[in-house]
């Protein structure tokens, strides 16, 4: 059994050095994705009838989105090699599969084009999602990572700053009606 | 004098290694030393680092940097002042364009946050490779201010826990960790605000975008924007912009449109501020009410003087009628044309007729020349521009003034006519009299005066000065007010005077009609050289300004 460590930056740095192509159309996507993980002896890819069922589980445009950006990903970085290298003979690929876009669920293609931080959420999830490990980390420290890199959970937690930030602006607000009311009368010129 | 720990060795390789951090070719002078403000004072309140955009020269507090336990830090520090030069801001027009929209979102902030917003970008840059030498600088700062304030105020503590977020360090790592639940506990959300500001801040694609979202969360760590002043290491480092800086920058706002749009749609900007429409002179006013010092007011003024100068290019700027170099028409006298001569410029048809049967053994040529027009300078009198700044105008520094905007474009007209203009700003008493001014500069900065009291003619200024100069061009900007100046006793005698010494005086008054202004000034519109013109809108006083400075001096 083979055991390949993922090293994130070094897929980051091959990813910015990557062209910049067109989307990959869907099925090609999901042929890539299922090619990765027939590079693995033993295991078998999604079935037809597990896309299927996972386009009826997300239902919206987002996901076809983030498969190709994993197919893009695959194909442009050594995450396939490192994803062929960890999987182990008899893997539920559809469990992997599924698991990996539930945990990256509002992340959006560009996020991850461009966004340093998205692009390391996305990689680190897929790494969790095979049950991979982090070059020169310990699993603790991945995770830890992952955590502070969620940005699912980020947008959850913020929700509850917007209502005290709200409260606080139409504060501001009143305060600030008030300065100027105060500034106009100070100017104060007669018509 | 530096410490014996930093050696010009060290400093030297401290700064080559800097220099090789920002991927650029710059050319800078090698650090110097800080010379401390206040030598007799704590050093805590000086400046660890800073660079001087003007003249481009860093200066390092070594002092400082050594007591707070951070000396192995040098290097980044001088990537950072580096980084100021290099990249951001780079230039103080950038920085002046920030200010004017910060204080657009943010009006009345006492301190610029723009300083913390360069540090934002620079040290995601420096904290690439010497993340742990800033924490180390940060931690310092906090360890040598322990004591002098016992509690580290909510935007620095935001800032810190920033770059907890971005540089991966446990919560606590260089904010204050006695102060985190409290902060919790005030600012709901206060970590996962953090960490989405800095998951965000730096992969945002434009600048402008970056300063929106910057201010958008900034301000809710900011309790009342008149008194935030903040001492931050590296936190007050780069210079201020002059008045073109500012100048340029206020007429930069259709630069900022786009992004505005686009903050606001991604929810960014709740402040009040954002989506006014605002005059030009309130930005001016927004941009340097909060600055302390006299300076202020100088700055104010000089911007509002070029905001004028441009409003009176707008009424006297014209194309040229005639091109500078006019096209070869006029034939001169016919000579006779020789062997050698160009056969071309012989005018066959004039030999013919003059010479008959001899045309072609003597062949008369003509050329061609240009017609250049007569000088126009028509000995353009001296000009004294008398400009009524009762309370019933607004201040121009404010709000636009449509007299003074009037006076600014007669003598703006009237000296680029190479004539000299005198201003006389009245009120109620004490009327300002200017010198006779030979430049526009000059001129237009004693015109922005303003009094703002009741209205009283100064007749006896009149009197004296139409007997000092006797030839002026005298022209009153006033409105109804004048009429009844005019209309008590005695005052009437003065103006005739007046208007009989000089070479024309022009009453040039706002008024619904010229009715009752024909029945007041009826003794001096009898005299030859009296005009009065009377204008019904404020706003056609700059027009009407225009057209007068034609018609008084230009024929």
């Amino acid at each position: 059994m083979r055991f390949d460590l993922f090293d994130i930056r070094l897929i980051q740095k091959q990813l910015a050095a990557a062209p910049i192509v067109s989307p990959y159309p869907h099925d090609l996507a999901v042929a890539i994705i299922c090619d990765t993980f027939r590079l693995t002896e033993g295991v078998r890819p999604p079935t037809l009838a597990d896309w299927r069922d996972l386009e009826q589980r997300y239902k919206h445009p987002l996901w076809k989105e983030q498969v190709a950006m994993l197919a893009h990903v695959l194909v442009s970085t050594s995450l396939r090699e490192d994803t062929a290298g960890t999987l182990r003979r008899g893997a539920n690929t559809r469990q992997i599969v599924q698991d990996f876009f539930d945990a990256i669920e509002p992340l959006t293609a560009e996020m991850v084009r461009s966004n340093a931080f998205r692009q390391e959420e996305f990689l680190r999830k897929w790494v969790r999602a095979v049950d991979g490990l982090v070059k020169d980390e310990a699993a603790r420290d991945s995770a830890a990572r992952l955590d502070q890199l969620d940005y699912k959970k980020a947008t959850y937690e913020l929700k509850r700053a917007e209502h005290a930030r709200k409260k606080e602006a139409e504060k501001r607000e009143k305060a600030i009606a008030e300065a100027e009311k105060r500034a106009a009368e100070a100017r104060g010129w007669r018509e | 004098m530096s410490p014996p720990r930093f050696t010009p060795e060290s400093i030297h390789q401290c700064w080559q290694q800097a220099l090789a951090l920002w991927d650029v070719r710059v050319q800078l002078s090698p650090p110097e030393p800080h010379v401390p403000f206040r030598p007799d004072a704590a050093h805590q309140n000086e400046p660890l680092a800073y660079i001087d955009l003007e003249k481009r020269q860093v200066f390092v507090h070594f002092e400082l940097l050594e007591a707070m336990g951070a000396a192995g830090s040098l290097t980044a520090v001088l990537a950072h002042e580096i980084g100021h030069h290099a990249r951001f801001p780079h230039t103080l027009g950038w920085d002046a364009e920030l200010r004017v929209q910060e204080q657009r979102l943010l009006p009345g902030l006492k301190q610029s946050l723009t300083n913390l917003f360069y540090d934002l970008q620079v040290n995601e840059v420096v904290g690439r490779t010497h993340a742990e030498d800033l924490c180390e600088v940060y931690r310092g700062f906090q360890r040598v201010r322990k004591g002098r304030t016992a509690e580290v105020s909510p935007l620095f503590c935001f800032y810190l826990a920033l770059y907890e977020e971005l540089w991966g360090r446990p919560p606590g790592d260089l904010a204050p960790k006695a102060q985190l639940g409290l902060l919790e506990e005030r600012y709901p959300g206060f970590r996962a605000e953090a960490r989405m500001f800095a998951q965000t801040f730096w992969a945002l694609p434009s600048p402008r975008l970056q300063f929106l979202y910057f201010c958008g969360t900034f301000i809710r760590y900011i309790d009342s924007p008149g008194d935030v002043t903040y001492l931050l290491p590296l936190g007050g480092d780069v210079s201020l912009p002059d008045v073109d800086d500012l100048d340029s920058a206020l007429q930069s706002g259709g630069r900022w449109e786009d992004a505005l749009d686009e903050a606001k749609e991604r929810g960014w900007l709740d402040m009040p501020g954002a989506s006014k429409d605002e005059g030009e002179l309130d930005r001016i006013q927004r941009v340097t009410e909060h600055l302390p010092g006299a300076g202020s007011g100088k700055l104010r003024r000089a911007l509002v003087g070029r905001h004028y100068r441009r409003l009176v290019d707008r009424h006297l700027l014209k194309l040229p009628t005639a091109p500078s170099q006019p096209e070869p028409y006029l034939r001169t006298t016919p000579q006779a044309w020789e062997y050698g001569d160009d056969p071309s410029a012989i005018d066959w048809t004039l030999t013919v007729l003059a010479k008959g049967h001899l045309a072609a053994a003597e062949p008369l040529r003509r050329e061609l020349e240009a017609d250049v027009p007569p000088p126009s300078e028509l000995g353009v009198p001296s000009v004294e521009v008398y400009l009524d700044t009762s309370g019933s105008m607004p201040n121009p520094e404010q709000q636009l003034n449509a007299m003074t905007l009037a006076a600014q474009v007669l003598s703006a007209s009237a000296l680029r006519k190479k004539a000299t203009v005198r201003g006389i700003v009245y009120s109620h008493v004490d009327p300002l009299v200017s010198p006779w001014m030979y430049d526009e500069e000059t001129a237009r900065d004693f015109l922005l005066h303003y009094i703002g009291g009741g209205t009283l003619f100064p007749f006896d200024v009149l009197e004296t000065l139409s007997r000092e100069r006797p030839d002026a061009l005298r022209v009153i900007i006033s409105d109804s007010d004048f009429l009844a100046n005019v209309a008590a006793e005695g005052n009437m005698k003065l103006l005739v005077e007046a208007v009989r010494r000089s070479r024309a005086l022009v009453a040039f008054l706002a008024l619904p009609d010229d009715q009752r202004a024909r029945k007041v000034l009826a003794p001096v519109l009898k005299e030859r050289r009296f005009r009065l013109v009377v204008v019904k809108w404020l706003s056609d006083f700059g027009p009407a300004a225009a057209a007068l400075s034609r018609a008084l001096l230009e024929n």
